[in-house]
């Protein structure tokens, strides 16, 4: 402890803590341009000097900590006019351009200059000037309004660690830019515009669009991915046309004369709030496009005659309701299936599964993908719900997969971000493209697709060969051990070299770092437990971090999936075998819901070309374009009597409903989501809606309605049109594990769910039988679905900044294969497999392993599922000019 | 009593009233002005009539869509969008101003960094339709033949009047100024 006077006053601190900290705390205030909390200290624009009794200078307070006894003055006469002649420095190069800075409103520079400068400068002579240079596609670099306090090129050191913006020349020339002026390609670069404290970086896609005091500013969480990072969403009521418009934003009103609408023109990080902390990636930061598209549903839409014509809400919905109702009493309720998405909240899976549970009376409810997971699977994942948290702060963290850089970019980031920082130890294993951890993970292991089962095996066997397993497994837990060994029985370390492609070092050492580690973390996304092998791998998993005891103090695992609220959907029990809260369908919790378990996704789609399945219902996802054998998917839709879907976009799905429902974004609705963590955190409605569309909830709420059922708000008819609170207020009775969830309780930060009350069941054997790498002359390279960190489903296919952001469809070939195979970059190629063939272009990269080649499968046009035959399994393949 | 009888009953106060306006007519000045008809006012150079928007001497427009005006403007008069030109320069899409609401005091002229919007002289934008009152870009630019000329200010000016297909109109033909005062 220290006692400082700080003004006069004397406080109590903390010994260490930085003087413009404490100053801060205390209420007073230091003016700062380079200083930001989250990035190291730089001290160079010594704005904030302070006096300190007995220093013969003024001293950098962001740089100077607290001593015992010092006296410190902030708003002395020596500290203002210093204050007043560095703004005077800096203003000799910015030019006055406020009127056209997009920064203005927001700008430091322009408020303490406001606040502390003398009027009129000293400078009479010609100030140093740039060029604009565009920056990628989605920034504008106005250098000369530069003041060199380098937040731009530390963030892209410290936090991206991908270097894109650096310091280029020295002195009068110091231009902040990337290396040779090149491109930027980095999936974080949006964060340095919202980290420039004037308008040297600006975005080119809000570029002029508005004054920032226009802006109608809501917190919001980002849809884009299981992380949920807290976004402010930033909208302003725009005119439609170049025609006659009120502008009465800041009188508070809504526009008087009809041509106007509300649009979304920006999206920035919450700094501090949930699991946000600077960043955002750019998916989150420009993926809100889509939301302003004039090729959104506009207004239900009703087969009549073979084509999807415009019609009414009413006659939709009694349409929808007569439908199901006579096929429910034909065929029975088992005729009926219901899809959802991983996007919709939780209000709107809630309601879904209630919906057919209590009305159709069925439990043919899931959510299709690349894996389904049973009930018993899905309680293996709560236990490895591990907090973002504890990736900035673990010492060792294993990455399985690749989809984790590429589909939760920012969990990745703070990996990179605590190898690069703190020394933690990084091991990457992964079949596919390594994207951003090429240059910080110290061990890089290259697995066989496919064999994902395999390295899950040979990692426990080398835990348990290595007793790098918890104490308690050597004594009273042995059983548990044996059990676990039992499964192992095809996995010989000897022979991993042929099986998946491992070393045996690789795999040794990697467990014993996660073994000797005081905080590990293994991280593991989609397309790790992809496939048919989905149960087995999630057992194994659970059985590896058992033995290894990441199930708390020790370690996390972390699983993280593309979609923005497939955790939480979970938890809404959208599955076929178990109800909300994880009750097991048929047991005696159950209560009046269906006894007979459901189909679950790839149970569907036979049962849909055997006519089982008469009718789908579709809330917000587009399985005709995502499934992985999409002619399979299609022509099982086909065969059905009649479809409903509802969404925001006329999906390829949408194309072959009977009736078509326009949806809300996430924009335009309420409600709560849950994140990767557990976390269940607040939507709030940023615009009213752009289109005559319901949110989902309420749509099935209506169709209920419709159909003479009552069904919300526990089974009392009652129309709310902002009902979220009462349905969540359900939802909290129904499911134990958000019990504690209320509006209230969210609050700024979310609320944690609390799944510590449910039980897992004791560890079981995983029979592991070892993959077997095949080999074929004809065909040597290994070919690897990848995906795009830009484009991850049919939001983003339909949003103009991210598909501009996006490279476009590339097949990445490792740079000593290229050369082997004379390509260049841009070169058209073909890829050929024994299932089909792709053309496409080529781009050369270091990032992935000698031998492997990735085709991107979030790219619809590319039509890349059809190399793969529709499985998720190791496919050889060659290339072909 | 009964004078003020007599007063009442011969309307008095009536003649004295008609003989000073006879008086009037054929001594004094006559200072009414003959408009529409005949003659049209000229207002004084600091009058805040009818805006416009000011271009530079390429003819370009002098706006820089700051959006200054429209945040200063008091009743929300004016909306401005921004877009970038093919030039790189920031200029408005949408400049309207709802002259319903407009009290005239002169701010968004004052705010101005670029002396783009003015007061012109203009008054006369009567019309039939709510639209005629609202001023977009184009009809902003048009007011532009109000624009002020310091020596014609305070000043009448002969002039006729036109009825026609487009509505009524004030013309000055310039052939008679005179000063008012």
């Amino acid at each position: 402890m220290a006692l400082v006077t700080l003004n006069g006053k004397e406080i109590q601190v903390d010994g260490g803590r930085l003087i413009l900290d404490v100053a801060r705390e205390a209420g007073f205030e230091i003016p700062t341009f380079c200083y930001h909390a989250k990035l190291s200290t730089l001290a160079s624009c010594r704005m904030c000097l302070v006096e300190i009794e007995g220093m013969r200078k003024l001293q950098a307070s962001c740089a100077t900590p607290v001593m015992d006894g010092m006296k410190i003055e902030t708003e002395s006469p020596d500290v203002v006019s210093a204050r007043a002649s560095q703004l005077e420095f800096l203003l000799i190069n910015h030019p006055l351009d406020c009127p056209v800075c997009d920064q203005a409103g927001e700008c430091d520079l322009q408020d303490l200059t406001f606040k502390y400068a003398k009027p009129g400068g000293r400078y009479r002579w010609k100030k140093r000037t740039f060029d604009k240079r565009d920056m990628g596609s989605t920034m504008t670099k106005e250098i000369n309004r530069c003041i060199a306090c380098r937040r731009c090129s530390r963030y892209c050191e410290e936090v991206s660690g991908d270097f894109a913006i650096t310091e280029l020349n020295r002195g009068n020339a110091l231009e902040m830019g990337s290396f040779y002026h090149s491109p930027i390609e980095s999936e974080f670069i949006g964060n340095t515009v919202q980290l420039c404290p004037v308008g040297a970086l600006t975005s080119s896609l809000f570029r002029f669009k508005s004054r920032v005091w226009d802006l109608i500013s809501t917190e919001t969480i980002c849809p884009h991915c299981s992380v949920g990072c807290s976004i402010t969403s930033e909208s302003k009521y725009v005119s439609q046309k170049a025609t006659h418009m009120l502008q009465t934003q800041h009188l508070g009103k809504t526009p008087a004369l009809e041509k106007t609408e509300v649009k979304i023109l920006r999206n920035i990080a919450s700094d501090g709030k949930g699991v946000t902390e600077i960043s955002l990636c750019d998916r989150g930061r420009y993926g809100y496009h889509y939301i302003n598209s004039d090729i959104r549903l506009k207004a239900p839409m009703v087969k009549e005659n073979g084509r999807l014509v415009e019609s009414t809400w009413e006659k939709a919905l009694s349409l929808v309701a007569s439908k199901l109702a006579s096929i429910k009493a034909e065929k029975g309720a088992e005729s009926i299936g219901g899809i959802t998405s991983g996007i919709c909240s939780n209000e709107d899976n809630f309601i879904f599964q209630k919906f057919f549970r209590n009305v159709i009376g069925t439990n043919n409810i899931a959510i299709p993908g690349d894996y389904s997971l049973s009930r018993s699977s899905v309680l293996r994942l709560l236990a490895m719900r591990g907090q973002v948290q504890w990736v900035k702060t673990a010492d060792c963290i294993l990455i399985l997969g690749s989809s984790v850089g590429t589909d939760t970019p920012i969990v990745s980031m703070h990996a990179g971000m605590a190898s690069r920082l703190r020394g933690a130890n990084l091991i990457t294993a992964m079949a596919g493209e390594n994207r951003l951890l090429d240059t910080t993970a110290q061990k890089r292991l290259n697995y066989v697709k496919g064999s994902e089962l395999t390295v899950i095996g040979a990692l426990t066997r080398a835990v348990i060969d290595g007793k790098l397993y918890c104490e308690s497994f050597g004594g009273k837990r042995k059983k548990e051990l044996d059990v676990v060994e039992a499964g192992l029985k095809g996995i010989n370390l000897k022979d991993l070299e042929v099986l998946a492609g491992l070393a045996v070092d690789d795999i040794e050492s990697t467990a014993r770092s996660l073994s000797e580690a005081s905080k590990g973390v293994v991280l593991f996304g989609d397309d790790f437990i992809a496939g048919e092998k989905s149960e087995e791998i999630v057992e194994a998993l659970y059985n590896l971090f058992s033995l290894l005891g990441y199930r708390g103090e020790k370690g996390q695992a972390i699983f993280s999936p593309a979609s923005g609220n497939l955790i939480g959907s979970m938890d809404m029990g959208i599955a076929p075998d178990y109800l909300p809260g994880y009750v097991a369908v048929g047991s005696k919790e159950a209560g009046k819901a269906p006894q007979e378990k459901g189909l679950d996704w790839n149970a569907m789609v036979p049962a849909a070309s055997d006519g089982k399945l008469q009718a789908l219902y579709v809330m917000g996802d587009d399985p005709v374009e995502t499934a992985s054998d999409k002619d399979k998917v299609k022509n099982a839709l086909n065969k059905l009597d009649f479809i409903v879907v509802q969404d925001l976009f006329m999906t390829k799905t949408a194309e072959l409903a009977d009736v078509v429902l326009p949806a809300l974004t996430y924009a335009e609705k309420s409600g709560t989501v849950t994140n990767l963590e557990g976390r269940v955190q607040l939507l709030d409605v940023s615009m009213k809606p752009r289109v005559d569309g319901r949110k989902d909830w309420q749509i099935i709420r209506d169709v209920a309605q419709s159909m003479g059922a009552a069904l919300c708000f526990n089974d009392d008819l009652r129309i709310v049109d902002d009902g979220e609170v009462e349905v969540l207020e359900e939802i909290s009775k129904t499911v134990p594990h958000y019990a504690a969830v209320t509006q209230e309780a969210i609050g700024r930060d979310g609320l944690m769910s609390d799944v510590s009350g449910i039980k897992q069941a004791a560890l079981k054997t995983v029979e592991i039988v070892g993959h077997k790498k095949t080999a074929d002359k004809d065909y040597p390279l290994q070919v690897v679905p990848g995906r795009d960190v830009f484009l991850n489903g049919s939001m983003t296919w339909r949003d103009e900044g991210l598909l501009e952001l996006s490279p476009g469809p590339r097949i990445l070939v490792e740079s000593s294969d290229g050369a082997a195979h004379g390509l260049s970059d841009g070169d058209v190629i073909t890829v050929e497999t024994k299932e089909g063939t792709l053309k496409g272009t080529v781009s050369l990269t270091d990032r992935i392993f000698p031998g492997v080649v990735v085709v991107p499968v979030n790219h619809p046009e590319l039509e890349s599922w059809k190399l793969f035959g529709g499985k998720n399994q190791e496919t050889l393949g060659r290339l072909a000019k | 009593m009964i004078k003020q009888f007599f007063k009442t009953v011969f309307l008095v106060d009536l003649l004295q009233g008609m003989a000073l306006t006879f008086r009037y007519n054929w001594t004094k000045k006559i200072i009414t002005l003959q408009y529409p008809d005949k003659e049209k006012w000229v207002p004084y150079e600091r009058f805040r009539g009818l805006h416009y928007q000011a271009v530079d001497e390429e003819g370009e427009l002098k706006c820089v869509a700051c959006e200054l005006c429209a945040r200063i403007c008091p009743a929300g008069v004016i909306t401005i969008e921004g877009y970038e030109d093919e030039k790189g320069n920031r200029r408005p899409s949408v400049y309207t101003m709802d002259l319903h609401r407009c009290a005239y005091c002169g701010l968004c002229v004052e705010a101005c960094p670029e002396d783009a919007i003015n007061h012109g002289a203009g008054y006369e934008f009567a019309g039939f339709k709510r639209e005629d009152a609202v001023m977009t870009l184009d009809k902003l630019l048009k007011n532009k033949a109000n624009e002020k000329d310091p020596e014609k200010m305070g000043t009448v000016v002969s002039a006729r009047f036109v009825r026609d297909k487009d509505g009524i109109k004030v013309i000055e033909d310039g052939k008679k100024r005179y000063r008012w005062w």
